[in-house]
């Protein structure tokens, strides 16, 4: 089964069959809201981990929902290895410019994924950044909800300076170019089907808002959208030859 | 905006160490995390059945 399975997606990397689950329990990972007796009984809660040759645990991530995976050049970027990164949308703004940008611009069902905005303010320009008292607008990138994805909350950088207000207050703000990442789960195959539909592009949207100041004069506060377009493929459904499945008889879970 | 919840954590944490394994691989070959294991280390996904 897995021989098959690797040879089709010609996979060369050891794919562990553990048939019983034990070593899956072994690591505290089995999944006990699964049903004894159905087909999904017996499966691990998703989990990825980046051990030493030791054994120890360097690095974890888990998932929600069994169907989400994070994608490679998110895992990668997070090692701190240099991904390329493709612009897929950009404005210039009196006060700012701004860029849309993604690691990958093809995506799958249940793929779990970062995504990055640029803000570049003009020279003499600085906009306000999180921790602002109520006076102030900070950067917020607020991602539009949809039902083909969930997001995570932004992740915006440290300041990189402050502005000392005639008040004599110290404020955080960004001078420089500053990118902001979100996270986004994309749904199942059925969740997703409207966009299949319509062609298979998937546009995620999200509202940029924020204030930008120079020395003397504030602007008024701008919500401009900033769109990602990507391609949604289409899942590999293609199953393993019949003799080869186990438990067919069983009922799914779900 | 719809914000993923954490997801809960299960499993060995990070800092701790796994559990010896041995399974077979997709050519029945017996691995161990010093057979799987390059120069760092390795990356273990558990994920469900390849058979859906």
């Amino acid at each position: 089964m897995l021989r098959e399975f690797a040879d089709r997606r010609r996979i060369t990397y050891p794919m562990l069959s553990d048939s019983d689950s034990s070593i899956i329990r072994s690591f505290g990972l089995f999944n006990e809201t699964i049903e004894p007796g159905t087909r999904d009984y017996g499966i691990p809660h998703p989990t990825l981990l980046f051990v030493d040759r030791t054994g120890r645990v360097l690095r974890k991530y888990m998932e929600e929902r069994y169907y989400h995976r994070r994608a490679l050049a998110t895992i990668l970027v997070d090692d701190g290895i240099a991904v390329p990164l493709q612009t897929v949308g950009q404005a210039d703004h009196e006060h700012v410019a701004v860029r849309a940008l993604t690691l990958q611009r093809e995506v799958y069902p249940g793929n779990r994924f970062a995504l990055m905005v640029d803000v570049e303010p003009k020279p003499g320009v600085h906009v306000y950044a999180p921790g602002t008292g109520p006076d102030y607008r900070p950067l917020t990138l607020r991602i539009k909800a949809t039902p083909y994805l969930t997001t995570d909350d932004p992740v915006y950088p440290m300041p990189d300076g402050t502005w000392t207000s005639p008040l004599d207050e110290r404020v955080p703000v960004y001078t420089r170019p500053t990118r902001v990442r979100v996270e986004v789960a994309l749904g199942t195959r059925q969740e997703l089907k409207p966009v299949y539909d319509a062609g298979g592009m998937l546009e995620v949207t999200g509202i940029l808002s924020f204030q930008a100041c120079s020395e003397t004069v504030c602007w008024a506060p701008e919500d401009i959208p900033v769109t990602w377009t990507l391609a949604l493929l289409p899942p590999d459904l293609e199953r393993s030859p019949e003799p080869l499945r186990r438990e067919q008889s069983l009922p799914r879970s779900g | 905006m719809k914000v993923n919840p954490t997801p809960r954590e299960y499993g060995p944490k990070v800092g701790n160490t796994i559990p010896p394994f041995r399974l077979p691989d997709q050519f029945g070959r017996g691995q161990t995390l010093e057979t799987i294991s390059g120069s760092a280390g390795a990356v273990i996904a558990f994920v469900r059945s390849a058979d859906w």
